[in-house]
């Protein structure tokens, strides 16, 4: 049996009409990781840190300075960091998670849609997060929405929606034009970045896979692994800056 | 567009599914993760700079504690000097004036002593001349024997004793 690829995430079922798809499951899963790990932080903690505490203390510390660096101050940054954090820790566990065994291999068989005519076919229970457009499209729009809201929150409503639309001058009208546009560009890229990572690798573990079952798909474990970090953390930067430009004052 | 959202699985539902997670996702780590840790770092440093800040009060203090010290210290040393100085000032003025009183006072003495000796002698003198002045009249009485006392006699006694008087004075 050939490997089928599909771009779409499968739907597994419904609830009220509501599409479950397997992309939606595995970010269920991620979330409760998440929810159980930051629970077992919070009830573990104290002022005189432990081990693992002192882990997440030095990572928060580390991430904080990165962002007091391109915030400029300490209180900007203690801010929006929890959104920040939120982006790349989801992204990265989502991505991380799609690697594990069992994620694209355990699945049903179906009786397939229009297009198979009936024909029986497999489709996984689990499939990596960013392999579907929903989330990447869903964590894109959040991003621009935040950046401008956090915008709007920091120099007030007038001020941010003169970045878009200004008739001071013809200079400033098309700057304006090209700002808006440029935030529909920024969704797009955002989306289709993390997607196309995420799908071409989850592609190529299962070509490799396909064509050599043992040790040969190592290495690309290994580049997936990697590959989702840089992804994870390419997002949540790029939110950084975003929102970095939105909240300071243009001249 | 239609083929492309098709092709791609796009739904509206899904995307809002997917933005509801992240909102929760959000809300549970800045609640029990971020938000506790964020504070908990915040309270650290600030405790820290507290304790800093503290120990480098307290060691100005300790300086200044130490200063005042030396300069009590210094001042008390010099006001038990002169309260020694005074002392000892006035001691030797005391030791003048008591040597004074007491040589005052031996003179005194030896002038009482001399005076009472003069009265004394003064006293002897006078029962002395009693005296004699009997043992003269006895001898005389019993030199003259039953010869009768006239006046005459007697008259030249008493002078015979006046020039004896004024020889001795």
């Amino acid at each position: 049996m050939s490997p089928h690829i599909e771009v779409a995430a499968e739907t597994i079922g419904t609830i009220f009409g509501f599409p479950i798809t397997n992309t939606l499951i595995m970010v269920w899963i991620t979330i409760v990781v998440l929810a159980v790990f930051s629970c077992v932080i919070y009830r573990g903690m104290s002022i005189v840190p432990g081990r693992l505490q002192n882990i997440f203390e030095i990572l928060i510390e580390r991430f904080l300075g990165m962002m007091e660096g391109v915030f400029g101050t300490r209180d900007k940054a203690e801010k929006y960091f929890p959104v920040i954090a939120t982006i790349f820790l989801l992204v990265l566990l989502s991505n991380w998670m799609g690697i594990l065994p069992g994620v694209g291999s355990i699945g049903l068989s179906v009786i397939g849609g229009e297009e198979l005519h009936g024909e029986e076919r497999f489709v996984p229970l689990f499939r990596s997060t960013a392999s579907d457009l929903n989330f990447t499209l869903a964590l894109a729009i959040i991003s621009v929405f935040l950046t401008n809201i956090f915008g709007i929150a920091a120099i007030g409503f007038f001020k941010h929606v003169s970045k878009f639309i200004s008739i001071k001058s013809p200079i400033d009208f098309f700057v304006g034009v090209l700002e808006l546009i440029s935030e529909i560009a920024k969704m797009i890229s955002f989306s289709f970045r993390l997607f196309g990572n995420i799908f071409a690798g989850e592609v190529l573990l299962v070509i490799m896979a396909f064509l050599a079952p043992f040790l040969v798909p190592v290495p690309f474990l290994g580049l997936e692994l990697f590959v989702g970090f840089v992804q994870a953390l390419v997002f949540a930067m790029l939110t950084m800056v975003f929102i970095s430009i939105s909240v300071s004052h243009q001249h | 567009m239609n083929e492309f959202i098709h092709n791609f699985g796009i739904d509206w539902k899904l995307l809002l599914a997917q933005a509801i997670n992240f909102t929760i996702l959000l809300f549970l780590l800045k609640k029990f993760a971020f938000g506790p840790l964020m504070k908990m770092l915040k309270t650290r440093r600030e405790e820290i700079e507290k304790g800093i800040t503290l120990t480098r009060d307290a060691e100005i203090t300790m300086k200044r504690v130490n200063e005042d010290r030396e300069e009590v210290l210094l001042g008390a040393r010099g006001e038990a000097l002169g309260i020694i100085q005074k002392a000892e000032e006035d001691a030797s003025e005391k030791r003048v004036g008591i040597v004074q009183g007491a040589e005052h006072q031996a003179e005194k003495m030896l002038d009482e002593a001399k005076r009472r000796l003069e009265e004394e002698k003064g006293k002897i003198k006078d029962e002395v001349y009693k005296d004699t002045r009997e043992l003269v009249r006895a001898a005389t009485v019993h030199v003259l024997g039953k010869m009768s006392a006239s006046e005459r006699d007697e008259k030249l006694i008493e002078e015979a004793l006046k020039e004896l008087k004024a020889t001795y004075k």
